[in-house]
């Protein structure tokens, strides 16, 4: 397991996880729950840690269980005692660790105004350990080229598929460039630091020599703000829904940057019915779909359809 | 000629101890108004910038060296460490170490040591507001220090040289 992970535990749990050797390949994530056993999601299932013996294990009453302290020992890890620092990031519900692993959170909602200002008995937590896979987008990459740019293009699946994967993957080999093509310009509006995963303001991910990021910013505002000051040639940005995502698409696509952007839906049925969706079908704003599968055995695959819905590959 | 040998080294001596004691008091005076303006410069990196701690620290660091440099230097890499259970622990285990080259009296250097609080706050107003009271409380030590300073000298200087006149006719 990487060290940016055991870093946040406390001492008496880093000793353990160290001892345990657990592989950082085979590890999705992590669940931390006061006074609920820690779990560990590896290798596709769930392991309980047993401290005594410094293993993982399947018996729940070998468990070790999440103390309050541990916890909040936890978050100053975390925040480098730093609350303040991170107060948009606990926000929003998340906040990024070394190396791209994101750290979700939840607790109690300090509402004012009917908006979350901030969190506090941050009592729960899931650290989901960042794994790039390069090249798992190589293959879409030709679909999507169109003269000196790409087409606009939308990456459709449903949740845990792995859009945001294939988004950055992308992002990498467009603005690299190729034989196919040569580097693009690739401005990411990340808002919630999942392409990119910014830590103190640097990429922990490998999106490419030609990208420029704006990290925990507004998709809407995120994309102008790019357009004005980066000149971008594609703005790559994740999950799209809003009414101001649509209507900044729209100002980006006058610009004459293009678009590549992700959007939940189970299938291309589904995505007809998305609200403002149908405007743009009408007006053939997007010309390529890339609906993302995953098979029962795990395997990922992929369809594209062009601006007429008509299946390419 | 002995004697009037020896009386001018106790003369000097009793001089030079209440120079050095001139020159300690203003040294303590220089590291408050030092400690002071790293608290301003760490609420700049805290309130402006909203750095993390370790960053805020180290920016602080390299706008100021010597002492606090390397104490503030010392506190950021601990922190980044991620060893200690509170920040305010990192503040108080990182000034102990550099105790001996403090010149200040005990009751300022726990001052010091407690002005690490700040670091436990769970939002930035009231960190605001802890670090705000303790560069009053600075403020206050720096000014009394001062209204004090140039008196103490002189009393201290012309203490040494009458002690030493004393011990002159003493041996006498």
């Amino acid at each position: 397991m990487q060290e940016s992970i055991i870093k946040i535990f406390p001492k008496h749990l880093r000793d353990v996880l160290n001892a345990c050797q657990v592989n950082g390949d085979c590890l999705e994530e992590i669940r931390l729950r006061i006074r609920q056993p820690l779990l560990f999601f590896y290798g596709n299932e769930e392991w309980f840690l047993d401290t005594e013996r410094k293993m993982l294990t399947k018996r729940k009453e070998q468990a070790y269980v999440v103390t309050k302290e541990d916890l909040e020992q936890m978050f100053s890890y975390l925040s480098h005692y730093s609350f303040y620092a991170y107060e948009d990031e606990i926000r929003q519900g998340y906040l990024t660790l070394e190396g791209g692993h994101r750290v979700g959170l939840a607790g109690q909602a300090v509402m004012e105004n009917e908006q979350v200002k901030s969190m506090r008995y941050i009592y729960f937590m899931n650290i989901r350990v960042a794994k790039e896979k390069k090249d798992c987008a190589k293959k879409i990459i030709p679909y999507i080229l169109h003269q000196d740019s790409i087409y606009n293009t939308l990456l459709v699946s449903p949740p845990g598929v792995g859009k945001t994967t294939y988004l950055r993957d992308t992002v990498r080999l467009l603005s690299n460039g190729g034989n196919l093509m040569e580097g693009l310009r690739v401005s990411v509006i990340d808002e919630r630091s999942e392409i990119a995963a910014c830590h103190l303001g640097m990429p922990q991910n490998d999106v490419g020599i030609r990208t420029d990021v704006l990290d925990g910013c507004d998709k809407a505002k995120g994309m102008l703000m790019v357009l004005r000051s980066m000149s971008p040639q594609v703005i790559a940005v994740d999950e799209l829904g809003g009414e101001e995502d649509y209507r900044a698409v729209e100002k980006v696509l006058y610009s004459g940057s293009h678009i590549l952007g992700t959007i939940h839906a189970k299938n291309m049925e589904e995505l007809e019915q998305k609200p403002y969706f149908g405007h743009w079908l009408k007006t053939h704003i997007f010309e390529r779909f890339v609906l993302l599968k995953k098979s029962e055995g795990g395997t990922h695959y992929f369809e594209i359809y062009d601006k007429d819905f008509k299946q390419l590959c | 000629m002995l004697k009037v040998t020896g009386s001018v080294f106790i003369l000097i001596a009793g001089c030079g101890f209440g120079i050095s004691n001139s020159f300690r008091m203003k040294k303590q005076l220089e590291q408050l108004i030092s400690l002071q303006e790293m608290l301003y410069l760490l609420e700049g990196e805290i309130k402006h910038f909203k750095r993390p701690l370790p960053e805020a620290f180290m920016a602080a660091a390299e706008e100021k060296q010597e002492l606090y440099g390397e104490v503030f230097c010392l506190i950021s890499k601990r922190l980044l460490e991620c060893k200690y259970i509170s920040g305010s622990h990192v503040w108080r285990d990182s000034f102990l170490e550099y105790q001996t080259q403090f010149v200040c009296t005990k009751e300022e250097f726990e001052v010091f040591l407690k002005a690490g609080s700040f670091l436990d706050a769970n939002e930035r107003e009231t960190q605001e507001k802890e670090l705000a009271f303790y560069e009053r409380q600075l403020g206050h030590m720096i000014e009394k220090r001062q209204n004090e300073l140039k008196e103490k000298q002189r009393i201290g200087m012309y203490g040494s040289v009458l002690t030493g006149a004393f011990l002159i006719i003493l041996l006498l």
